[in-house]
Formats: structure tokens, C-alpha cells, sequence
């Protein structure tokens, strides 16, 4: 091996493994468990990829639903429609205002997109942020309401 | 070959007219002043960032919500040091002609530090903070904050390869290590900021959402980024534009030889005395690597010089250059000039081949600075460029010492002992002290200086090893 390459070995290999790794467990890159990403829910099955990759969607306006107060801070989503049809959702506002609440909700604000993604306004919602789920709901209500 | 090594010695009273020095180069570092505002205002801005989140109200909410506050303010910590440390490393030029390169390191080792402890102390906070609140053991938490949370397998890999970083760099691990392999595991420090930053936008309380706050936040990392790239690529791109190659290699004393280097690529620039250029030789198996080497004598249009101690592979790899091979200069860089001396009188001290730097501070003095030169080596014959030495002293109004015996016999008999000191050069209070040598001595003199009434801010000394 030349000295370039013996030298280089260690770091490389544990570089490499870092990476590895990350992309292999990271939720945030986890196909099962994907986050919103630019606008559009990439979600593994279910309706909005099927309504994409209809194409139906591709020309789908942006609907911002109301601030729904609750408890612990506020919640506000955003929605992709085509028509009437929902093709993507997406929370962007959800509570912060302590360690716990932002803990919590950035665990269940990345499920509560993708399910209400695929299954509308009835979505099962995430057990232990109920709060969140009901302003979830709230917001996304307004918007189908006014579709 | 070696009339070019005479050419320099008689640089002082040229007789060719088309031979000149090569000027000076300017010192604009960033005030003091600046440097400190900036770095205090980024620390208050983000604290603020964090009050007005609602922080210090967690220290209300019981033991879970003091784990919560702490945990959080640990992270801040440790992702303003880790930016502050590859801040530092990048040497940005107005911070690096304002504090030389032996600080910035020393700045790097401090956030390094800092870094890794705050960033362990984070990871306990937050996973005590998430066992708390979810009622789980400590094991489960930081499992499910790791696997189930976006961004944290990113952060738990980045804060390992922090703690391997760290540890390498511990000084026994790292003297086991080659200076390539330590220096490669260590360029991971990039792959481990960027793999912890995403947590930092999903989950910081204080980022996450379309907050100011995550704004600043997103600015400060991109302002760091552009400052390292734009530095490091900065000085290879500058290198890359000037074509310069080895004109000469010559033996100079036992182990000690120097290369001189030229070509158009010296037209624009400006170096002083004492300052160092990394240098790449475009050779097969020595393009990828740079060393440091001070230039060991006013450079002029017809060369810069290197003085060099085979000490290892590389240095002697160097030493075995081809005249006509091509080399990347990147540099000048250090803060080791006569310009800290603002003109006032001066002891040059030297020790084996730091003899370089003093060397080429010793031609920019002048007649006023008297300069004192005293060198130490194991032997006369180990003593580089003395002819040079003798006649830039004589021309200067000064004087060389040359202490020449093992280390055992000086640790026996303390050359720099304050008395000794003050009896050879009676007006050494008055004078500024320059240093370059190995550790234990630089240190040995500059305990005898300080002694001798020199004052701290008038002792400067360059260390070859990093
Ligand atoms: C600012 C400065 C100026 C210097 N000026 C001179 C000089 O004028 N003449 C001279 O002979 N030596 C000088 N040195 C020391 C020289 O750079 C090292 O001796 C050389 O890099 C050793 O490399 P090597 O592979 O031959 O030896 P090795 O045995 O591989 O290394 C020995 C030690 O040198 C240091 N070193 C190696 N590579 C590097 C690197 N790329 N960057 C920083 N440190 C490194 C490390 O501390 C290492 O442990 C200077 C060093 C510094 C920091």
C-alpha cells in the first residue's frame, strides 16, 4: 500500500461507516418513516404518492389552514389540493414552548402529516400528543371547508 | 548549486541591481476589539434566542425541566465551539495575521475540548430529560431518541466521531499516530458537525419551526461555511496561480540542507522575515501532503529559502527534491516578524534548525536593533548558515553567541540562567526576545527572560511542532 493509502485507511473507513450508518438508520432518511420534505409528503404508499404519480397532482395549489390554539401552543397547517382532493399536508406551526412539547411533537407531527396525507381529515392521529392532534385537526378542517 | 545558497548570504550589500527583496507583507489583521464584539455578540444573540423561547422558565418546572434547560444550553455550547473551532482551523487571514498560528491552534484545542465535554454532557442531559418525560429507563430513551427521532442517528454518529477525534489527539494516542493518519481522522471533524446539524433544526427547541431564531441559526452555520471554504480553498487556489519550482538543494551543516525555490509565480509577493509557507511538492508520492517551513532568509525576486532538518520521511523526502520540480507555496503565513518588535532593540534566540526563522529575522533588523543572536546546538558542526550569521550580525551592530553542547550538559549548566543573562546583554529589560527551538528550551528561556525583567508581551517566540 502506498503511504497515501495507509495513512488515508483509518479515517476513510471511519467515515464511511458514519455515513453508512446515518443513511441507513436515520429516520429522517428512512423511507418507512420519512419526514415532509419541501412542500410534498414522500410517503411510502397510500394516496398522495399514488395521486402523484397520476400526475393529478402536479398542478395542485398550496391552501394554508388557521392557527388552531391549544393548550400547549399553537398548531397550523398547510395543504396541497387539486380541486377538492387533499394531495399532501403538512403542519407548519406546531408547540415549542418547552422542551417536552417540541420533543414530542417532532415525533408525532412527521406521522400526523403523513397519515393526514393519506387518509384526509378522519386520520387515526398519535396517541400521547392528543392536543396536537385535535389543532391538527382543527386546521385542516377549515381548509377542506373551504374547498 | 550553491552559488544561488551565496547569492543570499550577500543579499544585504547586493551589487546586482536586478536582484531585489521582495516587499514586506502588510499586517491588517482584524482589531482585537472586533474579533471580540463579534465572538460575544454570536454567544448573547443565540443565548437571547434561547431566553426568549422560554428557557430560563424551564429551571421552574422541577428536576425534569432544569435536565431539559441544561440539556439545551450544553448543545448550544457545543455547537458554538465546534463552529469556533473550524472557525480557527480554517485561519482565515484576518484572524490568522492578527493572532499567528500558535494561538489560533491553541483556540482550536480550547474549543475542541470544550466541544467534546459539552457535547457528551448534552447527550446525558437530553437523555436523562427524555427518560423523565416518557417514564422509561435511560437505555430505552436514548434508543428511541436515536432511532425513532429525525436527524438523531446523525447526531449520535457525529458525537462519536467527536469523542474518537478527541481522543486521537490526546497526546500519547496522537504520538502513536502518524502526523497524516492523526491529521486524516481529524478532517472528520467536518463530517461531524454536518451529520449533528440536522438535529439541531428538527429537534432544538429553539429552531425548530419558522422561528427568527431558526433563521440566525441556519445564517451562522452558512457564514461558517463560507468563511472555512472560502479560506482553505482560498490559499490552494492562490498557490495554484503562482508557478514556482525548485531551483536548488544544498548541504548546509550535519542533517541540515535547503531547498531554494523560484520562478514568475514570486512576482506578487510579500513576505517577511520569520513567517512560514506551507509547501507541496508536485512530486509522485508528495503531492498530497504539505509541511510547514520557515524561509531562512530575506526572499528576493531571485528565491525564497528554506532551511531544513531531515527529521522525518517528508522533510527528507525534500531534501532530495530535483532541481526544476514544481511546488506549491501556500503562505506566507505567522506573525513571528520584526514587527512586533516596533523597532526597539533585540535577542534572537535559536535552538538546532530554528535557526531558520531567526535567520531571516536577523536580516530584518537593522544597525539600531543591536541584535543579540545567541544559538544553541549539540555541536559546531551541527550549525547551519553561520557565515551568514557572522556577517548579518557584524553589518547590524550586533552579536552572536554560538553555545554549542549535548542536553545534558545544558540542563547541567543553565545558559539561560537570569544572571547570566543580564551579564551578557546588561540591557536585555529593554530589549524584545525572539525564541524558535524546541519546546524545552523555548521554555527554559523564556522563564530566564521573564526573570531577567522582560515583560510578557515582549517575549515572542515560533514552535515547529503542532
Ligand atoms: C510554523 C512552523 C515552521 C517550521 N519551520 C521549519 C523550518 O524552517 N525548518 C525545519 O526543518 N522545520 C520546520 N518546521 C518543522 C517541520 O514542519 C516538521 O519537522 C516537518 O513537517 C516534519 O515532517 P516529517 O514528515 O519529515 O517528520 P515526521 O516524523 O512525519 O513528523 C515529525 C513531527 O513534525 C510535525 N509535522 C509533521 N507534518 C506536519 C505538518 N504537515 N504540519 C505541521 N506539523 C507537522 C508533527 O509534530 C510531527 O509529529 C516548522 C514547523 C512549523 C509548525
Amino acid at each position: 500500500m502506498s503511504p497515501l493509502l495507509r495513512r488515508l485507511a483509518p479515517a476513510a473507513v471511519l467515515g464511511s461507516l458514519a455515513v453508512i450508518v446515518v443513511g441507513l438508520l436515520d429516520p429522517a432518511l428512512h423511507p418507512s418513516r420519512a419526514l415532509a420534505n419541501g412542500g410534498q409528503v414522500a410517503v411510502g404508499s397510500g394516496t398522495a404518492a399514488a395521486a402523484r404519480s397520476t400526475g393529478s397532482c402536479a398542478t395542485a395549489k398550496t391552501v394554508t389552514g388557521p392557527v388552531v390554539d391549544t393548550q400547549y401552543g399553537p398548531v397550523q397547517v398547510q395543504a396541497t389540493v387539486n380541486g377538492r382532493q387533499l394531495c399532501a399536508v403538512k403542519a407548519v406551526q406546531w408547540p415549542l414552548s418547552d422542551g417536552r412539547s417540541s420533543m414530542i411533537n417532532s415525533y408525532a407531527i412527521p406521522q400526523l402529516d403523513a397519515q393526514a396525507s393519506q387518509q384526509g381529515v378522519n386520520f387515526d392521529g398519535v396517541s400521547g400528543a392528543t392536543y396536537t392532534t385535535d389543532g391538527y385537526r382543527q386546521s385542516l378542517q377549515a381548509i377542506v371547508d373551504s374547498l | 548549486m550553491s552559488t544561488e545558497a551565496l547569492d543570499h548570504a550577500s543579499v544585504p550589500n547586493m551589487t546586482t541591481p536586478a536582484v531585489r527583496r521582495l516587499p514586506r507583507s502588510r499586517i491588517t489583521g482584524l482589531p482585537r476589539q472586533a474579533v471580540t464584539a463579534i465572538a460575544l455578540s454570536v454567544v448573547a444573540i443565540t443565548v437571547l434566542f434561547w431566553v426568549a423561547a422560554g428557557g430560563l422558565g424551564l429551571f421552574g418546572q422541577g428536576s425534569t425541566g432544569i435536565v431539559q434547560a441544561l440539556g439545551q444550553l450544553t448543545g448550544l455550547a457545543a455547537a458554538l465551539a465546534a463552529m469556533g473551532g473550524l472557525l480557527v482551523t480554517a485561519r482565515p487571514a484576518g484572524l490568522e495575521r492578527r493572532y499567528g498560528l500558535d494561538r489560533m491552534l491553541a483556540a482550536h484545542r480550547w474549543f475542541g475540548i470544550t466541544a467534546v465535554f459539552t457535547v457528551l454532557a448534552h447527550t446525558v442531559f437530553d437523555t436523562w430529560a427524555w427518560a423523565e418525560s416518557s417514564h422509561t429507563n435511560w437505555f430505552s430513551a436514548f434508543a428511541a431518541l436515536s432511532t425513532q427521532q429525525a436527524w438523531m442517528m446523525g447526531a449520535a454518529v457525529g458525537t462519536a466521531l467527536f469523542v474518537i477525534i478527541g481522543s486521537t489527539s490526546y497526546r500519547r494516542l496522537r504520538q502513536a499516530l502518524s502526523y497524516e493518519t492523526w491529521y486524516f481522522i481529524h478532517l472528520l471533524g467536518y463530517l461531524a458537525v454536518i451529520l449533528a446539524f440536522g438535529h439541531q433544526l428538527t429537534l432544538g427547541s429553539n429552531f425548530a419551526g419558522g422561528t427568527v431564531a431558526r433563521w440566525w441559526w441556519i445564517a451562522l452555520a452558512l457564514t461558517t461555511l463560507a468563511l472555512v471554504v472560502w479560506s482553505r480553498i482560498g490559499v490552494i487556489v492562490k498557490s495554484l496561480t503562482r508557478p514556482l519550482s525548485i531551483s536548488a538543494v544544498v548541504a548546509e551543516s550535519r542533517g541540515i540542507g535547503s531547498i531554494h525555490v523560484a520562478g514568475p509565480g514570486l512576482q506578487r509577493m510579500r513576505v517577511s522575515g520569520g513567517q512560514y509557507f506551507m509547501i507541496r511538492p508536485l512530486a509522485r508520492g508528495l503531492w498530497w501532503q504539505a509541511h510547514p517551513f520557515s524561509v531562512s532568509a530575506a526572499p528576493t525576486t531571485r528565491g525564497i529559502r528554506f532551511t531544513i532538518k531531515a527529521s522525518g520521511e517528508d522533510s527528507q523526502a525534500l531534501l532530495r527534491l530535483r532541481p526544476g520540480t514544481r511546488v506549491l507555496l501556500e503562505g506566507p503565513y505567522g506573525t513571528f516578524t520584526t514587527d512586533r518588535a516596533r523597532g526597539r532593540r533585540v535577542v534572537l534566540v535559536a535552538g538546532g534548525v530554528g535557526i531558520a526563522p531567526i535567520r531571516a529575522l536577523l536580516e530584518d533588523c537593522n544597525a539600531g536593533q543591536q541584535p543579540v543572536v545567541i544559538v544553541r546546538v549539540s555541536a559546531e558542526a551541527d550549525l547551519a548558515h553561520r557565515a551568514e550569521l557572522e556577517q548579518l550580525v557584524e553589518s547590524r551592530n550586533g552579536t552572536l553567541h554560538v553555545l554549542a553542547g549535548s542536553r545534558a550538559f545544558f540542563s547541567a549548566n543553565d545558559p539561560f540562567q537570569p544572571a547570566r543573562l543580564r551579564a551578557v546583554i546588561p540591557d536585555i529589560a529593554q530589549r524584545d526576545v525572539f525564541i524558535c527551538g524546541p519546546h524545552a528550551m523555548e521554555s527554559a528561556v523564556i522563564a530566564g527572560v521573564r526573570k531577567a525583567g522582560v515583560a510578557t508581551d515582549r517575549i515572542h517566540r515560533e514552535e515547529f511542532s503542532v
